[in-house]
């Protein structure tokens, strides 16, 4: 007999627990039992569970402040894995060549630099940013995320210790005032098909100079290692089942050289590829865009370490 | 002898549980006195539960028709168990120090390859412990078996009591 397999979309519950409207970014009310049949569809009775677990008022709607306190603590859970994997100091290590590069060598109307983390969720990399001092007070650090209630927190914790930077509940790439370098974690599997492509072409306008978007790396070791590690360090159910679904969904090195080049003139490259790293050493790796005239400084900045970049020369 | 670094090596895996216990309940980046407040939460529930542990062991020393001999069987129950304990301690003690004083990447390469296995390999550790502990004699397994239960209580105790819900 003849079987063969349909490929379903991989989906994270988290995903579907949260909508905007994307016009005016307000909540748009997400009927649960929605969300479960998209889950259903993809053969996920796992992610249907763990939806049935996040309670509903009238109508079968579900109730906004359990979904944000819900998402408030995974994400929270999620910032443990970003900081045992040094993601703080991964990101310092090429922004502060990008920064000095973009400082000498890229127009800044009003003098600021402004660093713009997409979909910042709680946060984490532009507080630690900020905590650590790491890139000059001419530096503006900037999260942005469309879910009012993650910004909210985020600010929260950094007004807590006193921390130079803000939190915006905005598009990122509709701000009102430019950014001049857009970073982001775990973000860029979230977006499938021509969305890709999309997501970095809206990063090409004229007050860009770089773009550097960390994401899984796509190592033999990636999908068993984020089961694995999401099991060891995550109690949400939710949380470990997106973090392995991520690692499946996760773009590989290929696939972002070829999306990234739609954000020309930037020149797309990727820092640790598969090849020219360990995947114990090396479990998420961004892709970087960057303007043409800031390549040579950069590679100059980085040293030696720029022998881990590929993609162009 | 053996029982006195059992019990060390079990004070200082509760001050580890009381870490893990907080950690991914608390957003802020600097974190160094709440970290030290959950490793002295969880190394004081640790010596509660050692307490209990240690009260079987003196139920059967009282109960023992030869009390020395029965001290040599736990003593000597420990001595086994640390043939497993002894060898993960060193694996994490090396991992914590690459992490803390290596560059990134090696820090990276001791969460990955070392501290997140071994982890989810504790559970293994200590059912182990206990068998090992079986084969010397079923008294000691028992000590083994209850302060073994109490190794593993620890997190789950500090954190439902202390952290259900991010800080
Ligand atoms: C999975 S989260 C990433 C969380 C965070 N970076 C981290 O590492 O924990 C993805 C977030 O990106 C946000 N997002 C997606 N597109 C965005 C855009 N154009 N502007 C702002 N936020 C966006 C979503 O609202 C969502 O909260």
């Amino acid at each position: 007999m003849l079987t063969y397999r349909v490929r379903v979309p991989l989906l994270e519950v988290s995903d579907l627990l949260v909508a905007h409207d994307p016009a005016t970014l307000a909540r748009v009310p997400v009927v649960r039992a929605d969300a479960e049949r998209r889950l259903a569809a993809a053969g996920d009775s796992r992610g249907v569970r763990l939806l049935r677990s996040v309670p509903v008022r009238d109508g079968g709607i579900l109730d906004e402040a359990a979904v944000d306190a819900r998402l408030i603590a995974v994400h929270t859970e999620l910032q443990r894995l970003s900081q045992e994997l040094r993601i703080g100091d991964r990101l310092a290590e090429l922004l502060r060549p990008l920064i000095a590069a973009v400082r000498a060598g890229h127009p800044l109307p009003d003098g600021r630099i402004r660093v713009v983390d997409v979909g910042c969720g709680l946060g984490f990399l532009v507080r630690w940013l900020a905590a650590h001092d790491i890139l000059g007070d001419d530096v503006d650090l900037i999260g942005v995320d469309l879910h009012a209630a993650l910004v909210h927190e985020a600010q929260r914790l950094a007004d807590a210790e006193g921390l130079r930077c803000r939190f915006v509940h905005a598009d990122a790439f509709r701000l009102d005032v430019p950014a001049t370098v857009f970073v982001s974690t775990g973000l860029l599997h979230h977006f499938r098909g021509p969305d890709l492509p999309a997501f970095f072409a809206a990063q090409a306008g004229p007050d860009t100079a770089a773009f550097c978007h960390y994401d899984i790396a796509t190592t033999a070791l990636s999908p068993i290692g984020a089961w694995m590690f999401h099991r060891a360090r995550m109690r949400d159910p939710l949380g470990r089942h997106d973090g392995v679904m991520s690692a499946r969904r996760a773009h590989d090195d290929a696939t972002l050289l070829t999306a990234a080049s739609a954000a020309a003139p930037l020149v797309p490259l990727v820092f640790e590829p598969r090849e020219r790293s360990n995947p114990f050493c090396t479990t998420l790796r961004p892709v970087l865009g960057v303007r043409p005239g800031l390549v040579e400084p950069f590679r100059a900045g980085l040293g030696r370490a720029a022998r881990r970049l590929a993609g162009a020369r | 002898m053996n029982s006195a670094l059992l019990l060390l090596i079990a004070l200082a895996d509760a001050a580890f549980a009381g870490f893990r216990a907080y950690a991914g309940r608390d957003a802020r980046i600097r974190r160094r006195p709440a970290i030290r407040r959950a490793a002295l939460r969880g190394l004081t529930a640790g010596v509660a539960l050692a307490c209990v542990a240690l009260l079987c062991a003196a139920g059967i020393l009282l109960a023992a028709a030869d009390p020395d001999a029965a001290y040599r069987d736990l003593d000597a129950a420990a001595g086994r168990a640390l043939w497993v304990l002894v060898p993960y301690a060193a694996v994490v003690g090396a991992a914590l120090l690459c992490y803390f004083g290596g560059p990134f990447r090696l820090g990276t390469l001791a969460v990955v390859a070392g501290l997140g296995p071994l982890t989810m390999l504790r559970p293994v550790a200590v059912a182990a412990c206990v068998a090992l502990a079986g084969s010397v004699s079923l008294p000691a397994a028992a000590v083994m078996a209850v302060g073994g239960v109490g190794v593993l209580a620890v997190e789950p105790w500090v954190h439902r009591r202390w952290y259900p819900v991010p800080v």
